[in-house]
């Protein structure tokens, strides 16, 4: 297992973010006297905001697909939450790369928003196509969107797996092969920049 | 033009009545099979599309496979980077799983949700990446067409508005999975994050 590590500089107590304390992140509820007083303890202590990276990989891209899908783990161990908040790749790699997570749509969200009624007839006009209504018999349909980024909290592990978060690249200059690897940046909001080596396996191997 | 069967064997009436049996014996059995079964099974007969597995010969098919066969039927787009190759990844694990000759009558037909995008050449190049020759690469013989088969199935689907031309759209699908056996039946249907495993549960199921 290839691991990277990069080390960005200190982060001040100041700017942890409490509206990212996830489920992981310290218990202030429980013994919350004894947290309190190690929370800023570590924060002081912990000179270094590391973000390690395993697993980067990602899926080939087949028939000119034109896109790809990145998948990792993102390891915290500091006491720090961090955010990540963008990715990139060389020039020329791909012409966008976005921070993507792929979602199950919620059909009571999307209530005026141009569903078909309910008589039940396909159609595709010129630039739009959509197929099928929102009754409770009707599957969920999945899509995939940007998010503005993926909390890292303090002390966790957060996996991008298929089906969940990846990191999307699109409009790919080349297919994506088979045991090649590249190279990807990935910007968080308090380590910084942090840059690994994606290794593009197979199908079956994602 | 007379849609060409899939099943272009003869079909033999007594093999169809030992698969009806073991199919039916194999469901009653088997309740904790993956996915769920419609009552009644909905018929596929009659929905028509154009498979370019070929590229010299464009075939209009239906969705109905061989006598002994099962057919796979999802309905995707190739700019799909995640939940699309994911699934057609389990279904090829799940062919490799119970061997060649069972994974022999099983076979994926992947329609295009998204045609404007989505040409013969590049269905053929990304199926062949998960299943060799051995797939259907189904193209909408129109719009109706997939409007038909979408109703019929249950199969939901919005492609993004856009401009003509521009290529950047995004596109919601439900990402069922869709099992069709020699009779035509929908005789089961899997849900996105159904495993190999599921997949190749149900084969050996359905394919006594």
């Amino acid at each position: 297992m290839q691991r990277y590590r990069f080390v960005a500089s200190a982060v001040a107590v100041g700017l942890l973010l409490p509206a990212c304390s996830g489920a992981d992140g310290p218990d202030l509820t429980v013994e919350g006297a004894a947290a309190v007083v190690q929370q800023p303890e570590a924060a002081e202590t912990d000179e270094e905001a590391a973000i390690l990276v395993h697993h980067a990989r990602s899926r080939m891209s087949p028939s000119r697909a034109g896109v790809a899908a990145v998948y990792l783990d993102l390891e915290n161990p500091t006491a720090t939450d961090d955010v990540l908040v963008a990715a990139s790749v060389p020039e020329g790699f791909a012409g966008r790369v976005e921070v993507h997570e792929t979602y199950e749509v919620d059909d009571d969200s999307m209530a005026g928003d141009g569903h078909m009624s309910s008589d039940g007839n396909g159609h595709m006009s010129d630039d739009t196509g959509m197929h099928g209504g929102s009754d409770s018999d009707a599957p969920a349909m999945m899509g995939m969107r940007e998010v503005p980024g993926i909390p890292v909290p303090a002390g966790s592990t957060v996996e991008l797996v298929p089906g969940g978060y990846h990191i999307m690249l699109m409009d790919l200059a080349e297919d994506l092969v088979t045991g090649e690897e590249f190279t990807l940046t990935l910007e968080l909001e308090h380590a910084g920049a942090v840059t690994v080596s994606v290794e593009v396996r197979d199908h079956a191997d994602v | 033009m007379n849609p060409k069967r899939l099943a272009q064997r003869p079909a033999v009436l007594l093999a169809a009545v030992i698969l009806g049996v073991g199919l039916a014996s194999a469901l009653l059995s088997e309740p904790e099979l993956p996915g769920v079964a419609r009552d009644p099974m909905p018929a596929v007969d009659g929905l028509t599309f154009v498979d370019h597995r070929t590229a010299d010969a464009p075939q209009e098919v239906d969705l109905i496979p061989d006598p002994g066969e099962l057919l796979f039927v999802y309905f995707g787009y190739l700019s799909c980077p995640d939940v699309c190759p994911m699934t057609m990844s389990d279904i090829a694990q799940a062919r490799d799983a119970v061997g060649p000759a069972l994974a022999a009558r099983t076979r994926v037909a992947f329609v295009t949700v998204d045609p404007q995008r989505d040409g013969p050449d590049r269905l053929r190049s990304y199926l062949s990446h998960f299943f060799d020759d051995d797939y259907h690469a189904l193209i909408p013989v129109d719009e109706a067409a997939l409007a038909a088969a979408a109703d019929r199935l249950g199969v939901r689907y919005e492609i993004e508005a856009h401009e003509p031309g521009d290529e950047r759209y995004d596109v919601l699908h439900s990402a069922l999975t869709y099992v069709v056996d020699d009779r035509g039946h929908l005789v089961r249907e899997l849900p996105f994050g159904a495993t190999p495993d599921d997949y190749a549960r149900l084969i050996r199921a359905l394919l006594p």
